[in-house]
């Protein structure tokens, strides 16, 4: 692999589209969209957040909770801003299910794992263990850079390391009218001793705010 | 071709932020113009959507323009509820991907990458008029 993930930046920049095409599998938009975006080299964002991560818990004065919380909000934050480019790049390529407008919570969960973190993170993702009613499922990442360098002491052995990364995807997700609840069903960060755990996280479908017009009249 | 004015609407129908570059009928009560581009808007994707003779079969109904003798109104939505208004003389064609440019290229860069400004509220940015500016001063 190349070691980059994606990066924003805030000076002006010819964007650059990904192939226009009718219909392109979710997974090989993703991968073009991912050609496409500006890049940071992934050591020194890991790195970053590690450092990012350190200080909110020594804010916090090692209270666990809040510094979860704050995470989880940070990360809120930083996806509400992220839809507006993932609907950008993606737009192109409008017959690909999730490019663009979703129209079920599977599109969605669908876009998030296939589109969304190949974009922004470089990992493959893949949803399995849906309900019935197709409103819950998990996305089983194939690795994490956020997560790379990282061993939990035992005394913050409940940090939410990887809360930010919650928090945008439904911080993401709530920009686009799906209210949905994010946590990590499987984190190796804590449970170090269990072999090949894999990064998880639970996306339950809330609500989805349906579209109303603003003004009384 | 003429640009005579661009407007910015969030979900909530706040004008985010509005450009005059040249208009010379004087706007009534502004507060009352953007309800009513607002409501414009709503409206007509609504009704393009139920009376689309085709009936949806070949994808979703997109209005995306509507012409008059004196001038052209072009609309662009995108999945966040965001809504970019532009007005232009009639001799216009399809901007849509000058609208889009405008809203990857310009309002991304510019104000959603900008961490001081909360996404989706009206906002005021010299770079953005400028940029905004210089990218409709190539037509």
């Amino acid at each position: 692999d190349d070691g980059c993930v994606a990066a924003a930046r805030t000076r002006t920049r010819t964007n650059d589209m990904p192939p226009r095409a009718p219909y392109t599998k979710p997974e090989v938009l993703g991968a073009a969209c991912w050609q496409t975006m500006d890049k940071v080299n992934a050591e020194l964002f890991a790195l970053t957040h590690g450092a990012l991560v350190r200080q909110i818990v020594k804010d916090c004065e090692d209270d666990i909770d809040a510094a979860n919380a704050k995470l989880d909000a940070m990360g809120y934050s930083m996806g509400t801003r992220m839809i507006e480019e993932y609907l950008s790049r993606t737009l192109t390529s409008s017959a690909t299910p999730g490019a663009g407008k979703c129209g079920t919570f599977e599109e969605a969960a669908e876009a998030v794992a296939k589109i969304g973190l190949r974009m922004f993170l470089n990992v493959g993702a893949r949803c399995v263990d849906w309900d019935e009613e197709r409103t819950k499922c998990t996305i089983e990442m194939d690795g994490n850079p956020l997560a790379m360098f990282v061993e939990l002491p035992e005394k913050y052995g409940n940090l939410g390391y990887c809360n930010a990364l919650c928090g945008a995807i439904r911080g993401a997700l709530e920009m686009v009218r799906f209210r949905v609840t994010c946590t990590m069903a499987s984190d190796p960060l804590k449970t170090p001793h269990v072999p090949d755990a894999l990064f998880a996280i639970r996306m339950e479908l809330v609500e989805i705010v349906p579209e109303e017009y603003p003004f009384d009249e | 071709m003429r640009l005579f004015t661009f407007y910015m609407f969030n979900a909530n129908g706040e004008c985010m932020y509005q450009r005059e570059w040249s208009r010379e009928r004087a706007s009534a009560d502004e507060e009352t113009e953007h309800k009513t581009l607002f409501g414009l808007f709503f409206t007509l994707k609504d009704f393009a959507k139920q009376l689309d003779p085709l009936g949806g079969a070949e994808g979703p109904c997109n209005f995306y323009a509507f012409t008059t003798n004196n001038y052209k109104l072009h609309f662009f939505e995108t999945a966040t509820g965001l809504r970019l208004l532009l007005t232009t003389d009639e001799s216009a064609g399809d901007l849509r991907a000058f609208m889009k440019h405008i809203y990857s290229n310009i309002y991304i860069e510019y104000i959603v990458k900008n961490a001081a400004l909360e996404p989706m509220k009206p906002f005021a940015s010299d770079a953005f008029t400028a940029a905004l500016d210089a990218y409709t001063a190539l037509l």
